[in-house]
């Protein structure tokens, strides 16, 4: 009777410490879950390319596929237009990434000396270059996105590797 | 009595597949750091794998039959953190091949429980003799 009485009695520590386990594991399954969607669903893609003098407009598109509101903290990339280097651009403004799609407008003033370069001519801004050429100018980009997680300042970053032609 | 016998037999594994998840959490939660509610360090892991092991001891009774039951009691624990790491690919959230290694996970848990789970129960039956 006194072994019953002690199996029952640990038998309901043990449930007591196990409920409160099994819940504490269903919370952390699905932050490991909502984690895996922020890290693996997220995408960032260039959607458009504009050219205003010798600043380059570029959109981004960033997909959170989590319920997570993530932050976008810096965008880093290298231009090249037509093989040229353009210049290494960064922005570091912090941007709300809601679930769903959002979009980041990015202004990068490429130096004179580069602009010289890819269009051969002084005094010639990028857009008349492009407006004057016919065929058009291909603008690749390879940089990332630093995407920050709703902890204790934990980053992520996801690569962005793009080309356009902008005629 | 045969009856009697199955309905202990029954408990016990209740018992023990209780102590699992308990045992199972305190890795995940090791392993998972900040994605848990409470984030345990690897001493507490060790801790609670001696604990558990002197549970079982104190509700089994015997040394002999409680050191196989903390060897079941590891295993099971192992089989419910590797389903812990290999469900979200099952969701395809995590390629399949990822999610299986994740999984093995599993195996560096049952090197460090297992043994401190049966030197746990050799404790309790030092100081609590059958």
């Amino acid at each position: 009777m006194e072994q019953k009485n002690r199996k029952l009695i640990l038998t309901v520590v043990v449930l007591l410490f196990a409920s409160v386990t099994i819940i504490f594991m269903k919370t952390t399954f699905d932050n490991y879950t909502e984690f895996l969607r922020a890290i693996h669903g997220m995408e960032g893609y260039l959607i458009d390319l504009e050219i205003e003098g010798n600043t380059v407009v570029l959109t981004f598109r960033f997909k959170n596929e989590s319920t997570w509101e993530l932050y976008l903290v810096n965008v880093q990339f290298n231009l090249y237009a037509n093989r040229e280097f353009m210049g290494n651009f960064d922005t570091r403004k912090r941007v709300l990434l809601e679930t769903g799609e959002t979009e980041v407008v990015v202004s990068a003033e490429v130096h004179p000396r580069y602009v010289k370069e890819l269009t051969g001519q002084e005094d010639t801004t990028l857009q008349s270059f492009v407006h004057d050429r016919s065929g058009g100018i291909t603008w690749v980009l390879y940089g990332g996105a630093v995407i920050e997680l709703p902890f204790e300042e934990e980053t992520r970053n996801i690569d962005i590797i793009e080309q356009w032609v902008s005629t | 009595m045969k009856g009697d016998n199955l309905k202990e037999h029954l408990w016990e594994a209740g018992y023990l597949i209780l102590l699992a998840v308990i045992l199972s959490y305190c890795w995940v939660s090791f392993r998972m750091e900040v994605l848990s509610p409470v984030s345990f360090g690897f001493p507490f892991v060790v801790l609670v794998a001696a604990v558990c092991g002197a549970l079982v001891y104190l509700f089994i009774g015997e040394v002999r039959r409680a050191f196989y039951a903390c060897i079941v009691m590891c295993a099971v624990g192992c089989v419910i953190t590797a389903l812990f790491f290999y469900l979200p690919s099952f969701q395809g959230l995590l390629p399949e091949q990822m999610g299986a290694l994740r999984s093995l996970d599993s195996v560096l848990m049952a090197i460090f429980v297992i043994p401190f789970s049966a030197a746990g129960s050799f404790v309790a039956a030092y100081l609590f003799p059958e």
